[in-house]
């Protein structure tokens, strides 16, 4: 999993969650692997992510060096910044884990980089 | 199973749940609930080799010279692929959307996701697209049920302009179970699927449940799971998003029938944009999103094949404010 993804998820769908949003990380292997570097890919996903949850997201699994809490405006223009971006987006997995609900305390597994979103019939809101 | 692209070459090629099986003992014992690819997955690919180049160039990055003073745009897409069971279709376009093969795609970039509620089917589609050297997140989960809604949480746009009412998924792609049971029986549900859940149950009946949630559409029509990816796809497809799903024909007509009822429900005269020109190709519906926004999408066949006892479709689902220029 991706931190690009856990950007995505969210545990709303369980009972009695209002937001669900997001799911703190909990990692035991990271794997990382170099990707070739896309600046405009970087730049213009950046955008699209929620920026705090992507920071909060690499300090939890201990990866968030040199990413600033508060996104500065003209980060188009600063490389090193866009670089470290992608390292965190692209080259870093979290492998085997555990995803826990911010209201709940719900743990959802990931195993072999595979988040386990699934949810008990009693669980369902 | 290694994907050749964009001239999708499977002759040569073994099964990937057997590739998964002889390197993993754990997913020998689970293999036989993974949807293996069959005509149906062959036809959507078939499908996406004759609209996803187009789609992505005139659609999603509005390069088209008909759409005239519409500025280029150079997002990078999010992909989405539901019920990726083997993971044939989402190594495929992952692989097809790679800057070296769509070359109209230069620079762009792609993040694709692939959703199985089926844990062996997760980890099949994870070997698939290992094999094939793609990049693929895999989530194990209910459809979309697990996506953090667009209005839910605030995302750091500079310009807000849209009112970010629409979703981040640019292709969302779906070969869902569409088969109607012999009673109506309704579609296999993800509770069933834990084996916590279930008492009494032998391994081998949990197999078989997880094997039929494949192909058990639900519903007397077989489309319980589709139309909820529907109302999932209403709301989280962004405003040039294109959702590709393959249907049987009575899906289809169950479909239109619902979409009859719904609008002399609420004494719409507007009958005439169900159909364009009676055409059976073109559906436009109103019944999808959450809650009151309900979100109109337009249906469009872009491709059809017989196969014995069964007529099988690929339609694109798109927001019908975006007009189709192509």
């Amino acid at each position: 999993m991706k931190l690009l993804t856990h950007n995505l998820l969210s545990s709303k769908s369980l009972k009695n969650v209002k937001v669900g949003y997001p799911l703190r990380i909990v990692a035991k292997d990271v794997k990382i692997s170099e990707k070739e570097f896309n600046m405009e890919f970087v730049t213009k996903m950046i955008p699209k992510l929620d920026w705090k949850v992507l920071v909060e997201a690499a300090i939890q699994i201990g990866h968030g060096n040199g990413l600033p809490e508060q996104l500065v405006d003209d980060y188009e223009e600063d490389e090193d910044l866009l670089k470290k971006i992608h390292h965190i987006l692209m080259e870093v997995e979290v492998i085997n884990g555990e995803l826990i609900c911010p209201e709940t305390e719900r743990i959802f597994p990931i195993s072999s980089g595979i988040p386990n979103l699934l949810l008990n019939e009693d669980e369902v809101s | 199973m290694i994907i050749e692209t964009p001239d999708w070459d499977f002759n040569s090629l073994t099964s990937p749940v057997i590739a998964c099986g002889s390197n993993n003992e754990l997913l020998n014992t689970t293999v036989a609930s993974v949807y293996e690819p069959a005509e149906d997955t062959f036809l959507v690919l078939d499908a996406l080799q004759l609209d996803l180049e187009l789609t992505v160039r005139n659609r999603l990055l509005c390069q088209s010279f008909s759409s005239g003073n519409l500025p280029t745009k150079n997002d990078p897409l999010l992909v989405v692929e539901l019920g990726s069971g083997a993971g044939l279709l989402s190594a495929a376009v992952a692989k097809s959307l790679r800057k070296d093969i769509l070359t109209s795609v230069t620079d762009v970039g792609v993040h694709c996701i692939a959703v199985d509620i089926n844990p062996a089917a997760c980890h099949a589609t994870s070997h698939t697209c290992l094999l094939n050297n793609v990049q693929v997140d895999v989530v194990c989960g209910d459809l979309l049920s697990w996506m953090r809604h667009p209005k839910s949480t605030c995302v750091n746009i500079k310009n807000v302009s849209q009112g970010n009412s629409y979703g981040l998924i640019d292709l969302l792609l779906f070969n869902p179970p569409y088969v109607r049971g012999p009673n109506g029986e309704c579609a296999i549900v993800p509770m069933v699927l834990k084996s916590d859940t279930i008492e009494n149950s032998t391994e081998n009946q949990l197999q078989s449940k997880i094997a039929d949630a494949a192909w058990l559409g639900g519903g007397p029509d077989g489309v319980e799971v589709l139309k909820k990816a529907l109302h999932q796809a209403a709301d989280f497809l962004s405003e040039r998003g294109v959702f590709y799903v393959l249907m049987i024909d009575y899906n289809y007509a169950a479909l239109v029938r619902e979409e009859i009822n719904a609008r002399c429900e609420q004494d719409v005269n507007n009958f005439g944009v169900i159909n364009e020109n009676n055409s059976k190709d073109y559906v436009l519906l109103t019944t999808f999103g959450d809650g009151t926004a309900k979100k109109p999408l337009a249906c469009r066949r872009i491709l059809s094949r017989q196969v014995p006892g069964e007529k099988l479709s690929v339609y694109r689902v798109y927001r019908p404010h975006i007009l189709d220029n192509y």
